[in-house]
Formats: structure tokens, C-alpha cells, sequence
């Protein structure tokens, strides 16, 4: 299998050429083109459990499709729904930590489930995060460039929960806040402090960001539409 | 102190380093990380200006009113890197003694503690059409760090300059201007579909931004369900 990411690094586009037989497996949603002669299969991978945790808990896709080329070599490009960077990631029975929704795609050797972090997690988008385990290459991707911190089991490292797209498992973090209290009363900013030695990635614009600054254009709902919560005949409430 | 903008044109953001003793301040929301000897301090204002009531005084015209200030707590060296909501660029602007700057509140990204920022210095708010303009004022000498939607443009004025109020990202104090309205009369103006401009005179420099941030919020905003008041 050979890769080359197109249209980067603000736009982009992961293409892969499968030889006869060879399968990638990506998010529902993802494929952006392909040549005719690739069978794509839809599952749960993992099974119906696994599928659900993945689609309720870490906002990837309940299926996740496999695409195999048949009878020849193949091309087949994946699309993140973000514009950004994409970052190719080999993995040797290791494994690989991505926040919510940066999995586009990995070779059939890696599985992704969805885990927990408990309360000391509350990344921007939930308690739960993705676990990328196997052996194989994975592809991952954010919005916006994309660097990389490297922490050498000294000192630990900052990161704003938003922009956190992906850690080795080696590293641990626990969330922390700016010094005075009163910051963290007023603004909605959590923080995360890496320590241990290994490789943060982390992108360098939030979508969450985006939707806040665009919340203040949407229309306001008229008083007379809202009717509050309604049981039978009894309206409780509403403005 | 020295900083890296990288990312080129679109998806810029800075990585700011900070030698002991040296201090940053940037809008609250900006930065997306620190070294570990970095103490993180959110204010609402620089150097006390303001205070908490100026400072809801600004919320209320929908720009973040509050700044942190990042400074370095052991001998070593620290960075803090930020970046803007918007996909665009981030520019250095030097700022000296003998001239101040003024930035539109939604182009600040971060400046050097040894500049002093007035976040009291009202603009415009509420003008027809829901355009609004907060500026800081930015005095003294080192860094200022400003974002764009887009990219930005910058040229000298001697003269006379029109602005559409969205484009303006920063200028030095020596322009003086006024808020106009681009076609003949009331009618015209809203015809127009053009908002506020600002018509800019005298001699100096002028940082503007390729997009107009209202009007990209204005496309997107009526596409999204109504929100609640």
C-alpha cells in the first residue's frame, strides 16, 4: 500500500493505492473518490457494541467501512471533514490516543474502540476518547496545521483541551486551570497538563471556537414560536 | 522575547518566547499552549486598567474582554503559542513610543507587556445594520500581534483612505477618521448593501484584512437553527 496526501497541508486529501486484494479501512463518510474496481463493505467492526460506544461515546461513526481493491491494483482517496492537515502514523502493537472525531483512516491490521477517560478527561467534546490499537499505519487529522510537542519525561506541557488531537499512550495528563480561580469562573478555557515522555499532536484551529464566534449571528428565536415544554395541555413554561 | 509565526497564509498562529522576566498578554481564548514554567494570569484588562465593570462593559459588545498575561516562573526560558478563531494570518506589528496604534477588538491576538493596552477606549457600537467597532488602543514599545479572516494588507496612507468598518484591522493614531456612510444619502447607504466605512485622513499606516468577519457571520448565521434569546 503506498499513500500520498494531496492538497496539503491546508486542504488536505489522503490518497491510497491498494494492491490486488489489500483492504483500508475508514470512517463512514470519508471516501471522497475511487477507482471502479474497489469493493467497499460496511460493518460494525467489532461488532454492534463496539460500533455504538464508537458512534455515541467518541462522535466517529457507528460503521466503518472497509474498502478492498479487487482483482488489480486500486486508488482510493479519504477526505477529512475539516480542512487541515493529515498525519500518517504507524503503529507496532502500540497504541495511539485521538480525541474525539480525528480518525480518517487506517490500514486493516488497527482497530479503534472508544474509551473512557472519567472526569479527568472533559476534552472540549466529551469524556471519551479513541483508542487506535494494532499493527499497521493509521491516519489522523485536525483543522488547521498541525504540530507536534515532544515531552521528554521532564517538565510537563500546557495544551488547551480543544486543540489536542492526538497522544501516546506513555504520556499522562490531568486537567489543570490557569492560577487564579476567578479564570476559571469566567472563562470557559480547561486546560490540559501533559507529563511522561512522548509525542503530542495538536491543531492550530478549534471548530468549537468557530461555532461560538458564529453563535451570536444566528437568528433568536420570536417569543411567540417557543412554547416552552409542553405535557398534554399544560405548558410549562417557556417566555 | 522572539516570536515564530508559522502556518503561512491560512492557518497561522504564533509561538511566542518568553525570557524571564518577560511578559505576554493575549486575548483569553488565544492560547492553545504553554511550557510547564509558564504562570497563566486572566485578567480583565492590562495593568488594571478597566477593571471587572470595564471589563462586562466589553463583553456586552461581544469582543472577549478577558486578557491573559503569561509570564515565566523559573530562570529557563518559556513559550506560549496562540492562535485566532479564524483561518487566516497572524502578523507581527511594531509598535514604537512615538506612535500609537489603535486595533479593532476582534484583530487583537497578543501583545508584549510593555505595551500598554487601553481596553477602555470605546470605538463604535451599535451602529445600523448590527456592525459594531471596539478599538484598543496599543501604546509603548514592542510587539503587537494581530489575526485576520483571511489575509492582511498593509499600505501607507497620505491622504485620503475609505474603509469598509469590517476591513480594518489596525492603524497608527496620526490618521484621524470618521464613520461615513459610502453613497449619497440614508436610502442610498442601505441600498447599497455597503455598511459603515471609515474614511481615513491624513499621513500613516494602515493594517487591513482581505474578509469582513461580520459578513462571513452574517452568511453562516441565518443557515444554522434559531437560537434562543
Amino acid at each position: 500500500m503506498n499513500h500520498e496526501i494531496l492538497c496539503g497541508p491546508s486542504f488536505s486529501i489522503l490518497e491510497v493505492t491498494l494492491a490486488a486484494g489489500e483492504r483500508i479501512v475508514s470512517e463512514a463518510g470519508a471516501m471522497a473518490w475511487m477507482d471502479g474496481n474497489v469493493k467497499s463493505e460496511t460493518t460494525t467492526r467489532g461488532g454492534v457494541f463496539a460500533g455504538l460506544k464508537r458512534a455515541v461515546f467518541s462522535g466517529e461513526t457507528f460503521f466503518q467501512n472497509t474498502y478492498e481493491a479487487d482483482g488489480g491494483p486500486a486508488r482510493i482517496a479519504f477526505a477529512p471533514g475539516v480542512s487541515g492537515e493529515i498525519v500518517p502514523w504507524p503503529l507496532q502493537g502500540d497504541e495511539l490516543l485521538l480525541q474525539r472525531g480525528a480518525f480518517l483512516a487506517s490500514t486493516e491490521g488497527i482497530r479503534c474502540e472508544s474509551k473512557s477517560e472519567g472526569l479527568k478527561g472533559l476534552f472540549a467534546q466529551g469524556l471519551f476518547v479513541l483508542r487506535a490499537t494494532g499493527t499497521g499505519t493509521m491516519f489522523f487529522s485536525g483543522y488547521g496545521a498541525i504540530d507536534t510537542i515532544d515531552l521528554d519525561g521532564g517538565s510537563h506541557y500546557t495544551i488547551d483541551n480543544g486543540y489536542v488531537v492526538a497522544w501516546e499512550p506513555s504520556l499522562s495528563y490531568r486537567l489543570t486551570k490557569a492560577r487564579k480561580i476567578r479564570s476559571f469562573l469566567f472563562s470557559d478555557q480547561l486546560l490540559l497538563s501533559f507529563s511522561g515522555r512522548g509525542r503530542v499532536w495538536i491543531n492550530s484551529r478549534s471548530p468549537q471556537s468557530l461555532a461560538s464566534w458564529v453563535h451570536p449571528f444566528r437568528r433568536v428565536k420570536s417569543k411567540d414560536s417557543s412554547g416552552g415544554i409542553q405535557i398534554g395541555p399544560v405548558n410549562l413554561g417557556g417566555e | 522575547m522572539h516570536i515564530d509565526l508559522s502556518g503561512g497564509g491560512l492557518f497561522s498562529r504564533a509561538l511566542v518566547h518568553l525570557e524571564p522576566g518577560e511578559k505576554f498578554v493575549s486575548d483569553a481564548g488565544a492560547m492553545i499552549r504553554a511550557s510547564s514554567n509558564i504562570d497563566i494570569d486572566v485578567t480583565t484588562g492590562s495593568r488594571g486598567k478597566g477593571g471587572i465593570l470595564g471589563g462586562i462593559g466589553r463583553l456586552l459588545t461581544g469582543d472577549t474582554f478577558f486578557l491573559s498575561t503569561y509570564e515565566v516562573t523559573d530562570r529557563r526560558p518559556g513559550e506560549v503559542g496562540l492562535a485566532p478563531t479564524h483561518m487566516g494570518e497572524v502578523r507581527e506589528v511594531s509598535v514604537s513610543p512615538d506612535e500609537a496604534w489603535l486595533c479593532a477588538g476582534g484583530s487583537f491576538l497578543g501583545a508584549a507587556s510593555t505595551l500598554t493596552l487601553d481596553t477602555r477606549f470605546q470605538g463604535l457600537r451599535g451602529l445600523l445594520g448590527g456592525e459594531s467597532l471596539s478599538l484598543l488602543r496599543v501604546s509603548g514599545s514592542g510587539t503587537l500581534l494581530v489575526s485576520a479572516l483571511g489575509m492582511l494588507t498593509g499600505m501607507n496612507v497620505d491622504g485620503e483612505l475609505i474603509v469598509d468598518t469590517g476591513h480594518v484591522v489596525a492603524f497608527t493614531e496620526g490618521l484621524s477618521y470618521k464613520i461615513d456612510k459610502v453613497g449619497g444619502g440614508w436610502i442610498n447607504t442601505w441600498l447599497s448593501g455597503e455598511g459603515f466605512v471609515m474614511r481615513f485622513s491624513g499621513k500613516g499606516r494602515i493594517i487591513l484584512q482581505s474578509h469582513n468577519p461580520t459578513r462571513f457571520g452574517q452568511m453562516l448565521g441565518p443557515l444554522l437553527p434559531e437560537r434562543q434569546a
